[in-house]
């Protein structure tokens, strides 16, 4: 950067603050003369300062701004210049919206929607109650348990604040709590909603790092829980040093309360081990765990706790597809953006940078940090994941930082953005909610947010946190060989099927290819190239479900198409007399007729 | 007029949105029950015999079907518990509602409605087997083009709610005539970029069409045979409607001026606002009884409150 950009980069934020100042429509003037002047200083920078700040001015959607962005870069830099080239944003957006994972967002909203419509945060607060009032702080102690079951149904911070907050507060200072430190505290544990999974943030940020370093949302979940409980755990431990501190009397532990709150409270505490015991059990993926909570809500809320009434049900529907159509447009459009990254090979360009400058790890981490706590200053958490996650992914795996941890310093980070001035969504609600000046809230968040930047230095420096519950679960062994065959060998009297795994398809694979070489024999129009991992795993999946049906199905009448399908592989089986492998590509359009080996 | 039509256009849109919200949830739903009850060896069976071979050692066949066996004994135990469990309950509330008008429920039926119940669950169970032996064809490529339209008409009835995530700092500092004629010039640029993005939509729809239209089986879903161009149709209508509501939008505040509805971060303060007039009525009452309440207390709705998911 020279001493111009510079200049004019000082010169326009301080003209800008000036004008801002000013409240008057002159700064707009301002703002856009001297972002002009950047033009000077590139192509590049002219156009991403300058729509950043044309769509401030007009206060645009933040889609338009994403939008607006990735086309223009995609026309002026990388060369798309007609209407034709362009529909590769639509392409982009119908590439997105055939990712599995993006299902995942729709139904967790529903789900935590159906849920928080009813009594759920009344049900959660009695429970934590009747578990920990008998501590020194217990009522506090219960309110931030109860935000971090709360935050792992509803999935949102401000929500757990508002949902919560409004039970917890009155009774804390009713409880002689002092009332800065009740609503501190509440304010502060409602933010653990983005880090205690099923957490969307996590869900947008594996999909905005999948084109340079995949991390599967699952994975970030699980990674999620320790960090989580490690900060209500020290919200906990803050609670119980004021209740000792503050002299709150104590409330006795009454076997029978607790038990007949778990009773009312027991279908609202199982939906979050549903999910988590459902995905990490191998029962349903992380898409098929949200379908399953929205259908679990569903039965919970309309015929066990009957909350929900029909209006009530299409009021959902309406407003958490409305939810989810704005956080749709904006993350396809910065699929755009980020599509125009990959395209310039901008994070490669930024990791040899930063192979350049020689960053030990430490100092990248450090510096990380001290961005992502700027930003959340003055951007909120999906802005800041669009923009900035596809570039520093990279740059922190570059530098051995593993990209899970590295998600999960971004969302603590970005966590405590949320009680930053002047963007701290959660200030925002808990003034208006509880009637304080932002000032306030602010300072009665002080001690709060000191303990969740100790927080966050902890679980950047200690990785196992974060790791440590993925690479126990990942590792964990098969079930034993009795009933699971070891990798590589069929099962020894049951002939069950079962699905290979990535290795084993890949030396399959590369076997097969080297004989195809050796005897010229190669298969398809392509000889001897190797397979797809789609193709792969049709071929296993396929050869599976042809020795399943083999095993299972009673005797019965074939279908037509059957049979027609198994003409048709015999014959090419016999025509090219009868490879190993074609032969065996054969019985999978066999198996399975519908499938693409058919086609 | 304007209004009336737009309304009249939304409730289409509430319509398809719920059809599409229904069925996605339908479809990954059931794919769900066919995987997990068409496995040749179940999750309790597994963990059964996992656990009996890390205590006794490997087990001879017989030894291991036995134990298989009993799995699924578990498995149904398990679920007869839960059901019954769920329908106890669910009787339990509603007689607390009628406020000892109806009699406190007895075990004993709930135990015979939660087990017939089970019995009903276990034959949709064989219903969606039956139907779909090995899986349910394109049942998350159908559910992801359902997501699709249920996201883009989202995203449509949040520009008619004025709930899109706005980065406004500034506009909300106009005061007067200034505000007016900025939220024309906002809505006029957004209503631009929806036009851009319907134009692009309808060539590449346009493309799909014909991909499709020459009946060589290109432009179709691998499972059946439906176009994929149905899903791409999402994107050039929900546009297009979004242009001509950014447009109304921008005339309706040249004339009003741009509503409070939402801060820059997507949160209706207003709604938080009257949440707490609400509970400030009613605080003393609830900040006064720290003992664990029967009675329910609605928690509000986090969409009314907050208009952004994380």
């Amino acid at each position: 950067m020279n001493a111009l950009t510079i200049g004019l980069l000082i010169g326009t934020v301080a003209l800008a603050a000036f004008a801002y100042r000013k409240r008057k429509p002159g700064m707009a003037v301002w703002l856009a003369i001297l972002v002009g002047s950047f033009a000077l200083t590139g192509k590049v920078s002219f156009l991403v300062i300058g729509t950043i700040a044309g769509a401030l001015l007009t206060g645009q959607p933040l889609f338009v701004l994403m939008g607006t962005l990735g086309t223009l870069l995609l026309a002026q830099v990388s060369g798309f210049g007609t209407l034709d080239d362009l529909t590769v944003i639509v392409r982009k957006l119908l590439e997105l919206a055939s990712k599995e994972v993006l299902l995942a967002i729709p139904f967790f909203v529903v789900a935590g929607e159906i849920m928080t419509q009813g009594s759920l945060a009344r049900r959660l607060v009695d429970v934590m109650r009747a578990s920990f009032s008998w501590l020194p702080g217990g009522l506090a102690v219960s309110a931030v348990s109860g935000c971090v079951f709360f935050a792992a149904i509803s999935g949102s911070s401000p929500v757990t604040v508002v949902a919560i907050g409004s039970i917890m507060v009155p009774a804390l200072v009713k409880a002689q709590y002092p009332e800065r430190f009740s609503i501190g505290l509440l304010t502060s544990a409602g933010s653990l909603g983005i880090l205690i999974p099923p957490s969307i943030p996590m869900i947008v940020y594996s999909i905005m790092v999948s084109s340079t370093t995949p991390v599967d949302p699952t994975d970030l979940f699980l990674a999620g829980i320790g960090p989580g409980l490690f900060i209500g755990t020290l919200l906990a431990g803050w609670s119980i040093f004021i209740g000792f501190k503050e002299g709150i009397p104590r409330e006795p532990f009454v076997f029978a309360v607790w038990r007949r709150e778990v009773a009312r409270g027991f279908w609202s505490l199982l939906l979050p081990v549903i999910i988590l015991g459902g995905i990490y059990g191998g029962i349903f993926t992380a898409t098929e765990a949200a379908a399953v909570s929205v259908i679990y809500a569903l039965v919970v809320e309309l015929f066990i706790h009957k909350e929900l009434d029909r209006k009530k049900l299409v009021d959902v529907a309406e407003q958490s597809m409305v939810v989810m159509g704005s956080l749709l447009v904006i993350i396809a459009l910065a699929i755009t953006l980020n599509y125009f990254l990959v395209l310039e090979q901008v994070p490669d360009a930024m990791v040899e940078w930063l192979k350049s400058k020689e960053l030990s790890r430490t100092s990248f981490l450090i510096l990380v940090n001290i961005i992502l706590l700027i930003v959340g200053f003055f951007m909120d958490i999906m802005s800041a994941i669009l923009i900035l996650a596809p570039m520093l992914a990279p740059m922190a795996s570059a530098v051995g930082v593993h990209p899970i941890h590295m998600g999960i310093i971004f969302i603590v980070n970005l966590e405590i953005g949320y009680l930053t001035p002047p963007v701290g969504l959660n200030l925002f609600v808990s003034s208006t909610l509880f009637k304080k000046s932002l000032g306030w809230v602010i300072r009665a968040v002080l001690p709060t947010l000191i303990i969740m930047l100790v927080a966050l230095m902890v679980i950047t420096w200690v990785p196992a946190l974060s790791l440590g519950i993925v690479e126990a679960i990942r590792a964990e062994p098969e079930v034993p060989g009795e009933v699971v065959p070891e990798p590589g060998e069929p099962p020894p009297d049951s002939g069950e099927p079962r699905v290979k795994s990535l290795q084993e398809l890949m030396d399959e694979a590369q076997q097969g290819n080297a004989d195809a070489d050796a005897d010229g024999s190669g298969t398809g129009d392509a000889p001897g190239r190797v397979k797809s991992l789609q193709e792969l795993m049709d071929e296993a999946k396929a050869k599976d479900a042809a020795a399943e049906a083999k095993e299972a199905a009673p005797p019965r009448v074939k279908s037509l198409q059957e049979l027609m399908e198994e003409a048709k592989a015999k014959d090419a089986a016999e025509a090219a007399d009868a490879p190993a492998e074609e032969a065996e590509e054969a019985d999978a359009a066999a198996a399975v007729p519908d499938g693409a080996a058919s086609l | 007029m304007l209004q009336r039509m737009d309304d009249a256009i939304a409730r289409v849109e509430k319509l398809l949105l719920l059809v599409s919200l229904t069925m996605m949830t339908a479809l990954v739903g059931t794919d769900v029950v066919q995987r997990t009850f068409s496995r040749p060896v179940g999750r309790t069976e597994s963990l059964i015999a996992g656990l009996i071979n890390a205590i006794a050692g490997p087990l001879d066949a017989d030894a291991r079907t036995t134990a298989l066996r009993f799995g699924s004994v578990v498995f149904v135990v398990v679920a007869a518990a839960m059901f019954v469990f769920a329908t106890h309950t669910a009787r339990g509330v509603v007689a607390e509602r009628s406020g000892g008008a109806m009699p406190v429920p007895t075990l004993g039926k709930s135990i015979a409605l939660g087990l017939g119940l089970l019995v009903l669950s276990g034959i949709f169970v064989r219903v969606v087997l039956f139907a779909f032996p090995s899986s349910v064809p394109g049942a998350q490529k159908f559910a992801l083009g359902f997501m699709l339209w249920a996201g883009m008409l989202g995203a449509s009835l949040a520009t008619k709610q004025r709930r899109h995530i706005v980065l406004d700092p500034i506009l909300k500092k106009l005061e007067g005539k200034d505000r007016h004629s900025f939220g024309l010039i906002s809505a006029l640029v957004s209503a631009s970029f929806c036009a851009f993005i319907t134009t692009i939509g309808v060539l590449q729809l346009a493309g799909e069409v014909h991909d499709w239209s020459t009946g060589t089986g290109v432009g179709l879903y691998p499972a059946l045979p439906i176009p994929l161009w149905l899903g791409t149709l999402a994107i050039p209508v929900t546009f297009a409607v979004m242009t001509l509501r950014f447009l109304k939008n921008g005339l309706q505040d040249l004339r009003e001026g741009p509503p409070n509805v939402a801060d820059a971060h997507g949160v209706d303060l207003e709604e938080v606002k009257k949440l707490a007039d609400a509970k400030g009525d009613s605080s003393s009452s609830a900040g006064s009884d720290p003992t664990p309440t029967p009675a329910p207390a609605p928690t509000p709705s986090p969409a009314a409150v907050v208009q952004e998911t994380p």
